[in-house]
């Protein structure tokens, strides 16, 4: 591997920092959070010198900062966070955002117990593979027009709650309840509608998945109490995006604005970190558009969970109001957005850019749904298909030092290729069915390419966030069911 | 000269491609993009395959960025239509333009062996050269 020698000068046990005078043109340093035990994972690969990249960006404030599931990604590493100021001509690039525009996760509480489902989980979990399309070139049931579809775009996951799937309680769920405002449906091109058309409803393929999930640990047994997390209870998350819409946007979007480089005399030392300023033409549309994709991204999970409660009304015949199948919180992975932060002393909007980074609000931040005002925002970490995965909740620590954000998962470590290497002659199937995970997927290799030793055990990352203050851990879940595409 | 690699990317994958001459690494960007997502060779085979095809012409500032756009118009219409094309006719081929019509059976998610979906063409550690012998890219794809 590339064994990066990129200058790394500890602060603390959890904090690490790249010099600005690594790299000549860097306009701020680099803020790892890592402890001894993940840096040598993590500078097996490109990323540290991505972060080094992002320091580039034109006003760029305070860090280029990375998550300690920081793993090599394309321009930004993922794991990567980057504030910047419009008002000192700051930036915004799409490749700080990504292809998969509001990739996130969902988490959804039930009433149900391991006890009650274990019996029936392989019919439950191929019930659910039946009815939700994943995988390569799968379309979704739900057909919409053109026009609908430029309506949907501004109108995020409300679009699915008024055609009946899920209710206004689910939106009040969710990281900007569903929808960004200032989506410009103007602003994406005639492909991106087309890619869009047929994908809504849809998983995809690659990391995203359904897990059906088990509470295993509390670790704040207050606040799961309030969130509704018991020992035993079953939960569910949905990993997926903005699909063929987002993808396209960022592409067209990608081309525009490394056009732009050289208009507005931007340096940067990878094309993929092509960027424009903020306010400027090509910043603003890309900003309408990247906003339509994200509402696509919310539209999208939340058809998903509705096909998902479809499957458990159907198969337990109870409604899934009744089955307690509430949506906990909904997070981005992929996105950017406009945030106020005190910097120096002074009030500032700032242009927070995230990349495989979740947003992690303090208690008392005006987005939080009414129940979790005064807890903080529930911090979703979904870990591999073989270990766990967490809730934490924000805490006022993010805000003062990672513009309120927390890792986004337990971050690869092992490429795709040298996972089917790994997994040469094993069945991960097998592997995970003796540990008492039903894992189903569209392929063998895809399988492969996810199995657990791919990823850092997020054990170990979350336990960089939670020392480090950035979030705090509520619960800890292990998966018993996993759909991937 | 074999028509690809696969070099290591932690989270996505990226292919080295080989051409004797520009044409012949256009025909090899097709193939292993394919490959990422599909058997190519056993839709190749496959007589009951729905046919599909379609015509594109693409330019660009050179024949780095044209080999780029047609990576990405691949993508787009699979993306739409499914297509993947098994026949590929150069109308025309220069380092700054190209039409070509394409031709090849509709992938079934149902039948064919999925892989894993492209997102994307990625810009990043892009790599375009021009040997003696004939031409190299890199490029890592989005997954």
């Amino acid at each position: 591997m590339v064994d990066s020698t990129v200058p790394l000068v500890k602060i603390d046990d959890y904090r690490w920092e790249i010099p600005m005078t690594y790299k000549k043109g860097m306009r701020v340093p680099g803020r790892v959070f890592a402890d001894e035990k993940l840096l040598p994972k993590i500078r097996d690969d490109r990323s540290l010198e991505q972060v080094a990249n992002v320091a580039f960006l034109p006003g760029i404030v305070r860090y280029a900062l990375a998550m300690p599931d920081i793993h090599w990604g394309y321009g930004f590493p993922v794991g990567g966070v980057a504030a910047t100021d419009p008002a000192a001509g700051g930036v915004i690039s799409p490749g700080g955002i990504g292809f998969d525009i509001n990739c996130g996760i969902r988490m959804v509480r039930t009433h149900l117990t391991e006890k009650e489902i274990r019996p029936r989980l392989r019919d439950l979990m191929n019930q659910l593979f039946q009815h939700i399309p994943c995988g390569v070139g799968e379309s979704g049931d739900i057909r919409v027009s053109n026009k609908e579809e430029r309506k949907m775009v501004i109108k995020g996951a409300r679009w699915a709650v008024e055609q009946g799937f899920g209710d206004t309680d689910d939106l009040a769920h969710m990281e900007a309840h569903g929808a960004l405002d200032e989506a410009n449906p103007d602003a994406v091109s005639d492909r991106a509608f087309e890619r869009g058309r047929n994908q809504l409803g849809t998983l995809g393929s690659g990391n995203h998945f359904l897990e059906l999930q088990v509470v295993d640990q509390i670790h704040d047994a207050v606040i799961a109490a309030r969130i509704g997390l018991e020992i035993g209870q079953i939960t569910m998350m949905i990993h997926s995006g903005s699909r063929g819409f987002g993808y396209q946007i960022c592409d067209d979007y990608l081309a525009e604005t490394r056009g732009a480089l050289r208009k507005y005399g931007i340096f940067v030392p990878d094309s993929q970190l092509a960027c424009a300023p903020v306010n400027s033409p090509e910043g603003r549309n890309y900003l309408g558009a990247m906003r339509c994709a994200a509402n696509y991204a919310w539209n999208n999970r939340q058809c998903l969970l509705h096909s998902a409660r479809q499957v458990f009304e159907r198969f337990f015949g109870r409604s899934y109001r009744d089955l307690g199948m509430t949506l906990v919180y909904d997070v981005c992975h992929n996105i950017a957005k406009f945030e106020r932060y005190k910097i120096n002393g002074e009030e500032k909007t700032l242009c927070v850019h995230r990349k495989g980074a979740t947003r992690a609000f303090p208690p008392g931040h005006a987005e939080l749904p009414e129940a979790y005002r005064d807890l903080g925002q529930p911090v979703i970490i979904p870990g591999d298909m073989g270990r766990n995965s967490y809730l934490l909740i924000g805490t006022e620590q993010a805000v003062e030092e990672t513009f309120g954000t927390s890792c986004h998962g337990a971050g690869r470590v092992m490429s795709r290729t040298a996972a089917v290497r790994d997994a040469r002659g094993r069945s991960i199937e097998r592997e995970l069915a003796e540990k008492g995970i039903i894992v189903i997927g569209r392929g063998k290799k895809g399988i492969a390419e996810e199995q657990p030793a791919a990823y850092k055990d997020v054990n170990d990352v979350v336990e960089v966030v939670h020392q480090a203050g950035l979030a705090r851990k509520v619960a800890r879940m292990r998966p018993i069911g996993v759909i991937k595409g | 000269m074999k028509p690809y690699e696969v070099l290591a990317h932690t989270a996505d994958v990226g292919l080295r491609f080989y051409g004797k001459d520009y044409e012949e690494l256009l025909r090899h960007a097709a193939l292993g993009l394919f490959e990422l997502m599909t058997d190519v060779q056993t839709l190749h085979r496959e007589k009951s395959a729905k046919q599909s095809d379609f015509t594109c012409s693409l330019q660009a500032e050179n024949a780095s960025e044209l080999f780029l756009s047609w990576l990405r118009e691949l993508l787009f219409q699979f993306a739409t239509r499914r297509l993947v094309p098994t026949q590929i006719d150069f109308e025309s081929l220069t380092e700054k333009r190209l039409q070509a019509h394409l031709q090849g059976p509709l992938f079934d998610p149902k039948r064919h062996e999925q892989r894993t979906e492209v997102k994307a063409v990625t810009y990043h550690a892009y790599k375009f050269e021009k040997r003696p012998d004939g031409y190299v890219a890199e490029v890592i794809f989005d997954i």
